[in-house]
């Protein structure tokens, strides 16, 4: 197998057969969108990683009972997001609160990727929960309107409306006229 | 098209969901007639395209490390059932699949199994013999070259030939492993990879499908009975003793459709996959007469048949998976 180009559905096939070099190009490929999602949950890079770690352990253990219809990463999606939730219903982590009145004003010009970046995550972090749980299902992992309200239990226009509502909020926080962008 | 609409019909656009062009081209025109849109539309556009936050260089290594320890520590659980349906994925609520699903049989579980255990026992005698051997011409200052006995269920081709000047031998690789311990098997041309026992299911609660003939990874060829649950992805043979083995259909996707390996008959669990009968391998490395590119080429290219579409079915070229065939695999799209 030609692991760097080889399609999810081959390389879970090939990890549930035991391959460990195909789950391993699955963890390479997905963990920034992982670890993505669970920064924005928690605020802080450490748990973020440490839940990040945890999520591929589960999908990992899961690979049988993964339904070869599906998405890989609707799943994945499903298996972070509960992650992030049982960490802190369970008391172990919480998330940093964040209060969107007083985060720090980014300074710098927005056509700097790394100015941009830190910028629209201090934002990100200032969404309400299930907006940013719908942006995080469209942008990061891929999904279509439709899937995203599956995993999420509500209507696709629910999404559809999450999702703008978020990156408009977003546009504004970051007041791109005055960022530059 | 007032702008709000305008701006909401951009956000769907950008994420790639069904808006018809005259819509599109309605909020494409007022975003560029109104300033505040155009800006809005811009920053949208931004926070879309913003890089992903950057974890540590060495997560990805971090959590290799832990799957792997955890694969080990697993090692003696049963085989994981299959989702019966995707509603066990995608329910609306918060409590995910992992909980309840009962991890996938490790490597070093399928190579523990009683059926590869004498393979693996070979193995290791093997590489005792090395071992010591190199070890006393090590002390001896001698360099000899030593061949290895061949283990019991390899063949004579089989890497068991080492030289005592060289490192010492090592255990099978992944590969080697796998398919030592994964066989396939063949009903009706699909292809199904072997999974593990199950004992979650009775032989007499499935259904008969077809019949193969396989060593099951034993010394003799025999015919089973190939059963079903009504799940096309997963297969069963009852041994005679009992024991029920699942496999699971070999897949892969392409163009958001799923193709399913054919192959010829397959009679033993070190045997990989060849064309179905019917079809001859190429004569050409470009997959001539038979198939042609539809996109890139080389290894990782898929390949049509000649004239044909991808609803006839893909080919594969030799490479893409050595676990499943030294040669060219056909794909048929899964019913």
């Amino acid at each position: 197998m030609n692991y760097p180009t080889a399609e999810d559905p081959a390389l879970v096939a090939a990890a549930r057969g035991g391959d460990m070099d195909a789950f391993e190009t699955l963890v390479r490929r997905h963990t920034r969108v992982v670890y993505a999602h669970a920064l924005r949950f928690f605020g802080d890079p450490s748990p973020a990683e440490d839940v990040t770690q945890e999520v591929f352990v589960k999908v990992y253990r899961s690979l049988g009972s993964f339904n070869e219809h599906s998405r890989f990463t609707t799943w994945l999606y499903r298996v972070t997001r509960n992650a992030c939730l049982d960490e802190v219903r369970s008391g172990k982590r919480r998330p940093i609160p964040v209060d969107p009145v007083e985060a720090p004003q980014i300074e710098g010009d927005f056509s700097d990727e790394v100015v941009l970046s830190t910028a629209v995550e201090h934002a990100m972090r200032g969404l309400p929960p299930e907006d940013r749980d719908a942006l995080s299902a469209i942008a990061l992992f891929g999904m279509s309107y439709a899937e995203a309200g599956e995993v999420l239990g509500v209507p696709t226009g629910t999404v559809k409306s999450r999702v703008f509502r978020a990156r408009r909020t977003l546009a504004i926080t970051l007041d791109f006229t005055a960022g530059g962008a | 098209m007032e702008c709000m609409e305008a701006q909401e019909v951009i956000s769907s656009a950008l994420d790639r969901e069904p808006v018809t062009e005259e819509v599109l081209a309605d909020a494409k025109e007022h975003c560029h007639s109104c300033a505040q849109c155009s800006r809005m539309v811009k920053a949208l556009v931004a926070v879309k395209r913003s890089p992903l936050p950057e974890p540590s260089e060495d997560l990805p290594d971090r959590i290799m490390a832990a799957v792997r320890a955890d694969s080990a520590l697993s090692s003696g659980s049963p085989v994981p059932q299959a989702a019966p349906d995707d509603s066990a994925q995608t329910s609306p609520t918060d409590r995910d699949a992992p909980a309840s699903v009962v991890p996938l049989p490790t490597l070093r579980e399928r190579l523990l199994h009683p059926r590869n255990r004498r393979a693996l026992a070979a193995w290791s005698a093997a590489a005792a013999v090395i071992f010591v051997a190199a070890g006393i011409g090590a002390i001896g200052g001698l360099r000899t070259i030593i061949i290895a006995p061949t283990p019991i269920g390899m063949t004579a081709d089989s890497p068991a030939t080492f030289n005592s000047e060289e490192t010492a031998p090592e255990p099978p690789s992944a590969q080697e492993a796998a398919i030592l311990a994964s066989g396939l098997i063949v009903v009706d041309t699909a292809a199904y990879r072997f999974v593990g026992p199950d004992d979650s299911v009775s032989a007499t609660a499935l259904k008969e499908i077809g019949r193969t003939r396989s060593d099951l990874g034993e010394t003799f060829v025999t015919e089973h009975r190939v059963l079903s649950a009504g799940d096309p992805a997963r297969v069963f043979i009852a041994r005679t003793d009992g024991e029920v083995l699942a496999f699971d259909r070999v897949i892969r996707s392409y163009q958001g459709l799923t193709y399913v390996l054919r192959s010829d008959a397959i009679s033993s669990f070190k045997e990989l996959a060849t064309l179905p009968d019917g079809m001859s391998e190429p004569v050409s490395a470009d997959g001539s007469p038979l198939f042609e590119p539809v996109r890139g080429g080389g290894e990782s290219g898929i390949y049509l048949k000649a004239g044909a579409d991808a609803a006839t079915g893909i080919a594969l070229p030799p490479g893409s998976d050595p676990s499943l065939s030294a040669g060219w695999t056909w794909w048929t799209p899964a019913r």
